[in-house]
């Protein structure tokens, strides 16, 4: 039994005017340094996080983004590494937007070693 | 290598320019070549081939490495006739279309100019991080 901590919340700007509901904020990732592409090929993946305006918001220094819990998102089993997000928002259509500017998030999956049996020292 | 050769012998003006009709429905336009190259009439003038799929980042090519690749192909012999074309398109982000004209005998034009279809959504800006967030409050000071 072991714990790992998730990666932190990741927080996406807020277009202006925000969109409409039905509209949902879309996750690609893959290793560092990646080309996004629409149709992404393993390891590298998708998420939908969801409809946007169902989303909980932060205002950071007066700009509101997105709080996409990407920890909670990711598929069990991802190999631990540096990996780059970028984001799109797609609407009822099918239809997706560009992808943003990428950000890294380093998924550690690595455990400190196991303890061995403790003893009593008194 | 034939094919390459004798392509140019077909005029490479082709001019397409695309317009949103609905999402992720595209009206293409275009006028269809009326010469060859080297200044005769275009008389066997069979088709029109599209290629579309994402953009470059600069929008001046289409980047097989961003997303699959689409084509479409216009039957038209009509030399010199402005063309039309509606077609549904994935819609995944901007959409780069080019066009070459191909005769009787397969030969192909020059490409086509690239025309670009803006997706009609914003694209999001800079990623945070919203954990470990620094607020720094600023004391006032006498001056």
């Amino acid at each position: 039994m072991s714990k790992l901590v998730p990666p932190k919340d990741i927080g996406v700007p807020v277009p202006s005017p925000a969109p409409a509901a039905g509209v949902h904020l879309i996750a690609y990732y893959g290793p560092k340094g990646f080309t996004p592409s629409y149709t992404p090929v393993s390891p590298n993946g998708r998420i939908d996080a969801g409809d946007a305006s169902t989303l909980t918001e932060k205002t950071v220094n007066g700009l509101a983004y997105y709080d996409d819990p990407i920890g909670s998102e990711l598929p069990a089993g991802l190999a631990g590494g540096d990996y780059d997000f970028v984001f799109t928002l797609m609407d009822a259509n099918g239809n997706e937007g560009n992808f943003s500017p990428a950000f890294a998030v380093t998924v550690d999956t690595a455990v400190p070693p196991t303890l061995g049996q403790p003893i009593s020292l008194a | 290598m034939l094919k390459r050769a004798i392509a140019l012998v077909i005029v490479a003006g082709l001019l397409v320019t695309c317009s949103e009709a609905r999402a992720a429905a595209v009206t293409l336009a275009w006028t269809n070549p009326s010469a060859n190259t080297d200044g005769s009439a275009l008389t066997n003038l069979a088709d029109i081939i599209v290629t579309y799929g994402p953009c470059s980042t600069d929008n001046t090519y289409i980047d097989g490495a961003r997303g699959a690749l689409g084509e479409f192909v216009v039957m038209t012999s009509a030399a010199g006739a402005a063309m039309t074309q509606v077609e549904t398109i994935p819609g995944k982000g901007d959409t780069c279309f080019v066009a070459v004209a191909q005769n009787a005998i397969e030969q192909l034009s020059a490409q086509s100019a690239v025309a670009v279809w803006k997706v009609p959504l914003p694209t999001l800006g800079q990623p945070v991080q919203l954990s470990n967030v620094v607020h720094l409050n600023f004391r006032k000071v006498k001056s």
